[in-house]
């Protein structure tokens, strides 16, 4: 069972939606044929950026990332992740259908000063069925 | 049309008759066709083809390794005495079948990856293969034969 992620807000948030399963032909005439594959979304892109966390702050994260196996079990995520959005946004991000957060890199750390980090932390969002 | 949306729904029976019915196109959900209820597994089918020979067609199923996938498998003997029943069904904007075309299929094995299953078919009739009847040109029963390869048949 997959820790939960921390309930740290972050300082900065980047999010990219997800795309659906398609192939485009496109013919010597330029014209084009599309076909889908799937009627759900997947690859969503979420970054995350806690500037100048504790060292503590800093080691929940970094547990949690060890405690999905380095990346390779998926997660849901908590509402303070979404601090400052309102309810209609940010269930459109947090928790898209069928989808759950995963790693695509493992989190970077940045020490800044004294028992201060800056963490930096990458998750993609797959379907989960 | 320049939108095409194709869901392929996989009905199997096993030698017991087992049925296992999946679809790949909505996923984590269950899809009807004619009136039976097929789950969602992300498999992906290619290789069917027809040639003027009437070979046999084949086609190949590749499922990820999954345990349900295994299970099948092995209730076909190692998908040697199944058969399919494969449907390819386009859908409008709505996702609702406009048209549907289903081939049959007969199993001829599997093989593993340490990722993925491919399951393997053939097409259920094949064409009366150039062997029959087994007849051989002699001199006994057509008489002097040519000494080149120019032999016509009237």
């Amino acid at each position: 069972m997959t820790a939960q992620f921390p309930g740290i807000k972050p300082s900065e948030r980047s999010f990219r939606l997800g795309q659906f399963p398609t192939k485009v032909y496109r013919a010597l005439s330029g014209a084009t044929v599309k076909r889908a594959f799937g009627n759900r979304a997947y690859g969503y892109e979420l970054q995350l950026t806690f500037t100048n966390i504790t060292d503590t702050a800093a080691s929940q994260l970094i547990d949690h990332y060890n405690g999905t196996s380095g990346g390779f079990s998926r997660f849901t995520l908590p509402a303070e992740t979404f601090a400052g959005m309102d309810a209609t946004l940010t269930s459109k991000i947090q928790s898209p259908t069928q989808i759950k957060w995963e790693y695509t890199s493992p989190p970077e750390v940045r020490s800044v000063y004294v028992g201060r980090n800056t963490v930096t932390i990458s998750l993609a969002g797959e379907l989960d069925y | 049309m320049s939108e095409i949306r194709i869901a392929q729904y996989f009905k199997l029976t096993t030698a017991s008759g087992v049925v296992h019915r999946y679809q790949n196109y909505f996923v984590g959900a269950s899809s009807s066709y004619l009136s039976e209820s097929y789950g969602f597994a992300p498999f992906q089918a290619s290789g069917a083809l027809a040639t003027l020979n009437g070979d046999n067609e084949t086609l190949q199923v590749l499922f990820p390794n999954l345990e349900v996938v295994l299970r099948l498998v092995e209730q076909a003997n190692g998908n040697r005495l199944s058969t399919l029943q494969f449907t390819n069904a386009w859908l409008n904007a709505s996702d609702q079948i406009l048209t549907a075309l289903t081939d049959y299929y007969v199993g001829i094995g599997a093989s593993f990856s340490e990722t993925t299953v491919e399951l393997r078919f053939r097409s259920a009739i094949d064409s009366v293969g150039s062997a029959f009847p087994a007849r051989t040109l002699t001199r006994e029963n057509v008489g002097p034969l040519p000494l080149n390869s120019e032999l016509y048949l009237r």
